[in-house]
């Protein structure tokens, strides 16, 4: 990409170029600062994520924000209701560009068991979704995944939308 | 493997054959007796059903009936364990003038007796009147029937929505109102990217 494989006489010489977008990429993905948006049984397991058995602080994500406007990644774990969906848009609208939002299990991917009349099915009908973690909760390895697959998405391996909503065939 | 005889397991006494079981009936029947001498009048049966003392009443001597089981000084019943109530649309034996059934349960915690109060409601006019005024903690209870089911409770001091959001139009625990709802849980505006 460099300079100084255009010029060989420069290989080599303690230092290389590059573009500042992936320094930047390169210094987001590393540094994420999640707002945890728990409602439900999901929230514990992204608590043990982020405990030190899992450590989600390895991959540079460990810095949670309880305020949206410090935050840059919303993970969505648990239940959302009726009730509770004009809060979430709320914190979606709130948060600084650029974000990303992981809808982590099966309630808040697709409204899970619960197919009635409060509950959600899916919250990405009503914010953008850019990575769903399946699981009912998902364990802790699943969430540790679905933040690398977010670090993908910041320093442009994957695109957004490329990790696409869960669907169930029809019987 | 040894062949010895496994010992009887030892059951624990029938119901017929416990001694403290007969007991416990003779206490139970002079019990219903009390309550039927206390609330003469005020309820049109009182009866044992699942091992739980049911006294059947209606809308118009409830509240009577409460104050009753509340103020007299040998019930005692000074505790309002739960206010629930039933929607009887999908029984086989419904009848629009028994279409909701309000169940008062209270507790004497001196005497350790708990009694359920049943007051049956009609289709058309599904009000009862609030036991708020006999039993303070009833006040929040009865906003929780009345979210669910729509039943209005007369003389309520605060009779809003308590679980659901105030903009809701159904009661969502009444057997015609579907389990997915009616597309409320699809309305709402998407929160669009700021490209």
């Amino acid at each position: 990409m460099g300079l100084e494989q255009m010029i060989p006489s420069l290989a080599g010489e303690g230092f290389f170029t590059t573009q500042v977008n992936k320094v930047i990429a390169w210094a987001r993905k590393n540094s994420l600062w999640p707002y945890p948006f728990g409602t439900a049984c999901c929230a514990i397991e992204m608590m043990a994520t982020l405990n030190s058995r899992y450590d989600l602080s390895r991959f540079g994500a460990e810095v949670i924000r309880f305020s949206p406007r410090q935050s840059d990644l919303l993970i969505v774990s648990g239940r959302v209701v009726l009730k509770m969906m004009p809060v979430l848009a709320e914190i979606y609208q709130q948060m600084g560009e650029p974000k990303w939002v992981i809808s982590m299990g099966a309630c808040a991917s697709t409204g899970g068991v619960f197919n009635t009349y409060p509950q959600i099915q899916g919250v990405d009908q009503f914010i953008p979704v850019d990575v769903y973690i399946p699981g009912c909760p998902p364990r802790p390895e699943s969430l540790i995944d679905g933040v690398l697959k977010i670090q993908k998405i910041i320093d442009g391996q994957a695109e957004r939308g490329e990790f696409t909503r869960p669907t169930v065939e029809a019987n | 493997m040894s062949d010895e005889k496994k010992p009887e397991p030892k059951l624990p006494p029938t119901h017929d054959s416990h001694p403290a079981s007969t007991r416990v009936l003779e206490e139970n029947q002079n019990d219903l007796d009390q309550l039927r001498d206390k609330l003469a009048g005020r309820c049109s049966d009182v009866s044992v059903q699942f091992k739980q003392t049911v006294i059947k009443t209606d809308r118009d001597n409830v509240i009577a009936a409460l104050e009753i089981l509340k103020s007299d000084p040998e019930l005692k019943f000074n505790m309002i364990t739960d206010i629930t109530a039933v929607d009887n649309m999908r029984r086989p034996d419904f009848e629009p003038e028994r279409r909701f059934t309000v169940i008062h349960t209270v507790y004497s915690v001196e005497r350790r007796k708990r009694v359920r109060l049943e007051t049956d409601l009609s289709e058309g006019n599904p009000r009862i009147p609030t036991a708020a005024a006999v039993y303070k903690g009833a006040a929040w209870i009865e906003r929780e029937i009345y979210d669910m089911y729509g039943i209005e409770f007369a003389g309520h001091p605060d009779l809003r929505r308590v679980l659901l959001p105030d903009y809701y139009e159904h009661f969502p625990l009444r057997k015609d109102y579907p389990l997915t709802g009616r597309g409320e849980r699809d309305n709402f505006v998407r929160a669009e990217e700021v490209e």
